[in-house]
C-alpha cells in the first residue's frame, strides 16, 4: 500500500511530473493555457508553443515558470521543427506530447471551399502528424511517453456548422488509436481528450453561448472549465495511467457518449 | 500511509463492492490512501475484516460489511450503516460481479456454449451484477443527491467487443454500460457523474481461466497492445480515484477502457 499513498502524496504535493518535460501546442487559447498551467502545476518543465503572436500567451508565462514559450507555426514543418528544437534545448527531452487543435469557425459545409480546407487540414490534422513525428523517436529511445490529443466532440458526434473541424478530428482521433497500437511496446501511451461545451472565453459572438436551452441540453447543467481539460491531460499524462492507451476521452458533461 | 484529512478525497465517504480482492481491493486502498472513509462491502468476510484492518492501521478509515450484493435487504443494510457510521455517502464503485453457477466456489467459470447455459446461471450473472448495481444506485441517491457524488460501474472489454463461451456475463456486462448512459443523463442535474470501467486487470478470475487454458490466455495477451494485464493497485486503483475526484466533475456517461489498448471505441 505505500506505494499507492508515496504515489498519491506525490501528486498531491505538486511534484508528479517532477523531472518531467511537456511539450504543449496549439492555438493560443483558454485550453492550451490550462493544460500548460496544470502540467506546470503538477511539477512539469513545460513548453507551451503558441500560434500565431506570443503576446497574448505571455499572460500564462509565470505559471509555466522554469519552462518556455515558443512560437510555431503548425503549416510550415520549418516551424514546427524549430520549435520543437527550443522546447528540447530549453527543458530537455520531451516525454509528454499534447497537441491542442484549433477551434473552428462555425461555417456549413456548402459554404466552404478548397482554401478554408487546405487551411484547416493544414493546422489541425497535419501540423498534428509534424509534431508527433518530430516527438516521438525520442520517446521511444527512452522508452516511455505520453501523448494527448485535444480536439473536438464532433470528431466523434459530428457537428453542424463544423464539417471540416470534425473531419479532421476524426482523423486526430483515428490517428491516435493507431500510434497508440503502434507504440504500446515502448510503453508510450496515446490518447485524445474531446472538448464538449466549453466556457473558455472564445466563444464567438453570436454563438450558442450559456442559453439556458443550451445548458439544458447538457446532462450536468454546465459548460466546462479550461482547467477540467487540463485535469482530464493530467491523469492521461500521469504515470498512473500506463495501461490507458487509444482511448477517446470526452470531457463534456455528458453531452454524447460511446 | 494515509490522507484522511489532505488527501484530495478527504471528507469523502466511498462504499466500494466485491472489496475482499482484486479490483475492488485495489480501489479501496487507492481512495482510502488518497483520504476517503470506505465502506468495504462484499461476501469474503475474512478478507474484507483484513483490509479494512490494513487500512485502518496505516491511519485510514475502514468499515467491513459483509453483504452479498445480489440481496436487496443487504445492500439497503451496507448504505444505511455506512451513512450512520460516516454521516455521509459521496462515492459508489459497483465492482462485484459473480457469474456461473450460483453459489461455486470457482471465480471464473469455464466458458459456457450458450445453447447449455443454465438459466440459474443466467440469473445469478445478472443478479449480483446489473441488479446489484441498480440496488445500490437507488439505495444512495437519497443521500447523494443533495451534494452530488460519483458513481462508478464496472463493465467489461470482453462484453464491448464480445466474446463466445460467456454470453450471460456480456449481456449482463453490457446492460450496466446502458445504465450507466442513461443514469448519467437523469442523474446529471443534481450534480451525480455516473461514469464506467472497463478493465482488463489481473484477477483471480483471471488467473484461475489462464491455469485452466495457458495457450488461450497467451493468445489473448497478444491481443492487448501494451502485452499485459492491468494491475488492481498500479492501473485500477488511481482510474477510480481520479473519476472519484473533483478531477473529472465535467466527465460523466463515459466508458474507460483500462485494457492496455485492446479495445478503442
Amino acid at each position: 500500500m505505500t506505494s499507492v499513498a508515496e504515489s498519491h502524496r506525490a501528486s498531491h504535493s505538486g511534484q508528479q511530473f517532477r523531472g518531467r518535460v511537456a511539450f504543449v501546442c496549439g492555438a493560443d487559447t483558454g485550453i492550451s493555457h490550462a493544460v500548460a498551467q496544470a502540467l506546470a502545476a503538477r511539477g512539469a518543465r513545460v513548453a507551451l508553443a503558441v500560434v500565431g503572436k506570443s503576446a497574448p500567451a505571455k499572460a500564462v508565462a509565470p505559471s509555466i515558470d522554469g519552462g518556455a514559450l515558443l512560437p510555431i507555426d503548425l503549416r510550415l514543418p520549418d516551424s514546427v521543427n524549430a520549435a520543437v528544437t527550443g522546447a528540447r534545448a530549453a527543458c530537455g527531452p520531451i516525454e509528454i506530447l499534447v497537441n491542442c487543435t484549433e477551434a473552428p469557425i462555425e461555417k456549413s459545409f456548402l459554404e466552404t471551399d478548397e482554401t478554408h480546407w487546405r487551411e484547416l487540414v493544414q493546422v489541425s490534422l497535419f501540423g498534428v502528424f509534424r509534431v508527433t513525428q518530430l516527438v516521438i523517436p525520442e520517446m521511444i529511445e527512452r522508452g516511455f511517453g505520453r501523448v494527448v490529443n485535444i480536439t473536438s466532440d464532433a470528431g466523434r458526434v459530428g457537428g453542424a456548422g463544423q464539417a471540416i473541424d470534425a473531419g479532421c478530428a476524426g482523423g486526430v482521433i483515428a490517428f491516435t488509436k493507431t500510434i497508440a497500437r503502434e507504440l504500446a511496446r515502448s510503453s508510450i501511451t496515446a490518447n485524445t481528450v474531446c472538448c464538449g461545451p466549453m466556457d473558455d472565453q472564445t466563444a464567438k459572438p453570436g454563438a450558442a453561448g450559456d442559453s439556458e436551452a443550451r445548458l439544458r441540453s447538457i446532462p450536468l447543467r454546465r459548460l466546462g472549465q479550461p482547467s477540467e481539460i487540463g485535469a482530464a491531460v493530467a491523469f492521461l499524462a500521469s504515470e498512473e495511467a500506463g495501461f490507458i492507451t487509444g482511448q477517446t476521452l470526452s470531457v463534456n458533461g455528458g453531452t454524447s457518449m460511446s | 500511509m494515509m490522507h484522511a484529512t489532505t488527501g484530495r478525497l478527504a471528507g469523502k465517504v466511498a462504499i466500494v463492492t466485491g472489496a475482499g480482492r482484486g479490483i475492488g481491493k485495489g480501489a479501496a486502498k487507492a481512495l482510502a490512501a488518497a483520504g476517503a472513509r470506505v465502506a468495504l462491502a462484499s461476501r469474503s468476510e475474512g478478507p474484507l475484516a483484513e483490509l479494512a484492518a490494513e487500512i485502518r492501521d496505516l491511519g485510514g478509515y475502514a468499515l467491513a460489511l459483509p453483504c452479498d450484493v445480489g440481496v436487496r435487504a443487504d445492500v439497503d443494510r451496507v448504505v444505511t450503516t455506512t451513512a450512520e457510521t460516516y454521516g455521509r455517502i459521496d462515492i459508489l464503485v459497483n465492482n462485484a460481479q459473480s457469474w456461473g453457477p450460483p453459489g461455486a466456489k470457482a471465480v471464473a467459470p469455464p466458458p459456457t456454449a450458450f445453447e447449455e447455459l443454465p438459466e440459474e446461471w443466467w440469473d445469478h450473472t445478472f443478479q449480483t451484477g446489473v441488479k446489484a448495481t441498480f440496488y445500490f444506485c437507488q439505495a444512495v441517491f437519497p443521500h447523494i443527491k443533495g451534494h452530488g457524488g460519483k458513481i462508478i460501474n464496472f463493465g467489461s472489454p470482453a462484453a464491448v467487443a464480445g466474446r463466445p463461451g460467456m454470453v450471460d456475463y456480456g449481456a449482463n456486462k453490457e446492460a450496466i454500460r446502458g445504465l450507466t448512459k442513461s443514469l448519467a443523463r437523469e442523474w446529471g442535474p443534481y450534480g451525480i457523474n455516473v461514469n464506467v470501467i472497463c478493465p482488463v486487470v489481473e484477477t483471480d478470475a483471471l488467473r484461475e481461466a489462464r491455469q485452466r487454458e495457458p495457450n488461450r490466455a497467451e493468445a489473448a495477451l497478444e491481443t492487448v497492445p501494451m502485452r499485459r494485464l492491468g494491475d488492481s493497485d498500479r492501473d485500477a486503483g488511481p482510474l477510480v480515484v481520479f473519476l472519484a475526484s473533483p478531477e473529472s466533475d465535467y466527465l460523466t456517461g463515459h466508458t474507460f477502457m483500462l485494457d492496455g489498448g485492446r479495445v478503442m471505441i
